[in-house]
């Protein structure tokens, strides 16, 4: 699944990149999302992380 | 590092073992509590001190009480702000400041669309302009190397288009060229931002360790247990492990030098 291309690429998230109409959806997606995130915060009902990727996180930065 | 005697070559040296996550609440009060008795009185000097303590006196006009001939002070009123144990605002941050960090945490949409458009005229662009300018004002007031974390759910086009399809250990990665990004030192809340994001398939967590250059907010944000930190806009990543797993991408950052 990984990529094995080994050309080292230059990867941003660059606004420039959408139009108006996509920049004012990802906006709006963000505000409904945060919104959800809040309330479960507030009510202490985050969501455990999977194990899988709760390891993956775990490993040192270094 | 600072003088510890005004009149020897004694320096303070900051030393970190065992480094908590999560702020303890009162970590004087929590640093007491561990102490027997008569270590609580030595350091405040007397019982009858200890009494006044007990009763909410501050320790260091009892501790400068004692020892007046070699004051001690809290760090924030040294270097301005304390390393993220406890607030900075109101000790640094000018009102606009203060204004744009909470209206950056209640909603941060419009200012970010102002960064994005880098419009710093209108009314969030003035708020943008603010929050830049903390990170040319302030350094770090958070330990340098704690651990952050971002969510994000993308569409299969906003995937593409960023390329995170094809980005792999060892490219390099900017967050976001032209706004401030948030994170959070809390995996969780990355986690959830992710999960309970609107994108079809495409989530994403980058964890990456704090540098000279991020800031947290959480005591300005309006739910400090989001625990926001901020980073500035064209900041540059190195890849340091990629792990997609099923419609997950994890992603590990290093700050490149």
């Amino acid at each position: 699944m990984d990529n094995n291309n080994t050309e080292k690429n230059t990867v941003a998230f660059d606004p420039s990149l959408l139009s108006e109409d996509q920049m004012d959806s990802m906006l709006k997606n963000a505000k409904k999302t945060r919104k959800k995130v809040r309330a479960n915060i507030k009510n202490n009902t985050l969501p455990e992380i999977p194990k899988e990727i709760d390891s993956f996180l775990s490993e040192e930065v270094a | 590092m600072l003088p510890l005697h005004p009149d020897c070559s004694c320096r303070y040296q900051p030393f970190y073992k065992n480094v908590r996550e999560n702020p303890i609440k009162n970590p004087v009060k929590s640093t007491m509590e561990k102490l027997s008795l008569n270590e609580q009185r030595q350091i405040v000097g007397s019982h009858e001190k200890l009494q006044e303590f007990r009763n909410g006196a501050d320790i260091v006009t009892l501790f400068n009480r004692v020892r007046p001939q070699y004051p001690v002070g809290y760090y924030r009123d040294v270097l301005g702000y304390n390393g993220g144990m406890e607030k900075f605002d109101k000790y640094v941050l000018l009102d606009n400041e203060i204004k744009a960090i909470e209206e950056w945490t209640a909603d941060s949409d419009d200012i970010k669309k102002a960064m994005w458009k880098s419009d710093f005229k209108s009314y969030n662009g003035v708020l943008a302009k603010s929050l830049f300018g903390l990170f040319d004002k302030y350094s770090t007031n958070m330990l340098i190397g704690t651990k952050i974390y971002r969510g994000l759910s993308l569409t299969d086009d906003e995937y593409k288009i960023f390329k995170y399809d094809i980005l792999k250990k060892g490219d390099v990665y900017s967050p976001d060229t032209k706004a401030i990004v948030s994170f959070s030192r809390d995996k969780r809340v990355a986690y959830d931002f992710a999960e309970d994001g609107q994108g079809s398939n495409n989530i994403i967590i980058l964890k990456t360790l704090s540098t000279n250059t991020t800031i947290d907010i959480t005591q300005l944000s309006v739910l400090e247990e989001e625990r926001e930190t901020i980073i500035n806009s064209n900041m540059w990543y190195n890849i340091v492990n990629v792990k997609r797993i099923g419609k997950w991408t994890i992603i590990i950052l290093k700050k490149t030098q």
